[in-house]
């Protein structure tokens, strides 16, 4: 499991502004971490290497297939099929008591192993890249938000 | 930039020479170079258990390199890298044992030499775990690490000055 948390000087500004206005912030962050976490599966599907189903996909995947071996010398990893691709998926935000967080699945049982690498195969990591290109991203989206919310009160922020 | 940055963590975690604790010692490879400290991936004809005992590997790779876009200007742009550790042993409790070391090398740059040209690293913190894991083909426990290089780029120009 991946975690990353935010703490960037203006966005904890914003919120203890807020917070002495009362303003009622998880509305807000909530829609922010779930543009985030959809944000991350666009752009991990994206940059997730797959061959495609067109008509000289056959040929090209065969060309450039990466294939890893078992000690016995049988074909053990292929990138090849959509099925990783398709199980990302992005969870609609959950709220706790002090935090609020965004999840996003690869539910096929090897895309850890995809992720992160392990023996007869070598990573290649699609989240991890994918979080950082948009942290910054999702944290300027935040403060977007909150702006729009305290704006409603009156407020303003300095 | 990047590249040295690369060859800092390699050598930190290659050049650990300490008897008995160094991660030398905890691969079971202390005479042959690269000491069982791999880039990407373990050589495919790696063999986890030889005769002579149980070893263990290292592989290491960047995966990201991202600009902390806080600060504006190219001379002050600092870096945010993320590197994967990932450690091989037949034993589990000699995996923590190596991964501890390796933690212990790279934290707060213990173990590692600052390049002297091109980039400044200013930091490095671990930043998380994988579960720990068998493998029942190649019969070995692996378990990658994560961790946060923050460093300066000092070659603006691109051209190695």
């Amino acid at each position: 499991m991946l975690n990353e948390t935010i703490d960037e000087k203006e966005l904890k500004a914003l919120m203890q502004n807020m917070d002495r206005m009362g303003v009622d912030m998880i509305p807000p962050l909530t829609k922010a971490i779930e543009d985030g976490t959809q944000l991350v599966t666009n752009h991990a599907k994206a940059g997730h290497q797959f061959m495609g189903v067109k008509r000289k996909s056959k040929a090209e995947e065969e060309a450039s297939v990466i294939v890893h071996v078992n000690p016995d010398g049988t074909p053990r990893f292929r990138i090849r099929t959509a099925n990783l691709l398709n199980s990302i998926q992005a969870i609609d935000a959950k709220v706790k008591r002090e935090s609020i967080e965004g999840q996003i699945t690869a539910g096929m049982e090897y895309a850890a192993d995809v992720e992160f690498g392990g023996p007869g195969r070598r990573a290649f990591p699609f989240f991890t890249p994918s979080l950082e290109a948009n942290k910054e991203k999702i944290v300027q989206h935040m403060i977007k938000l909150l702006k729009e919310k305290l704006k409603s009160y009156g407020g303003k922020h300095i | 930039m990047a590249e040295n940055i690369s060859e800092a963590i390699y050598k930190a975690l290659r050049d650990d020479s300490l008897a008995t604790n160094g991660i030398r010692a905890l691969l079971g490879n202390t005479t042959t170079t690269p000491y069982n400290v791999y880039h990407a991936y373990v050589p495919e004809s790696v063999d986890f258990s030889p005769p002579a005992g149980a070893v263990g590997f290292i592989t290491y790779f960047m995966v990201t390199d991202t600009p902390n876009l806080e600060y504006q200007s190219v001379a002050t742009e600092v870096v945010e890298s993320i590197y994967n550790i990932t450690a091989y042993h037949k034993t589990m409790t000699q995996l923590d044992k190596v991964l501890r070391r390796v933690r212990y090398r790279l934290e707060d740059m213990t173990g590692i030499t600052r390049p002297t040209a091109r980039s400044t690293m200013h930091k490095v913190r671990w930043q998380m775990d994988t579960t720990t894991k068998w493998d029942d083909e190649f019969k070995v426990w692996y378990r990658t690490s994560l961790y946060k290089v923050w460093y300066r780029n000092d070659d603006p120009t691109g051209n190695g000055t």
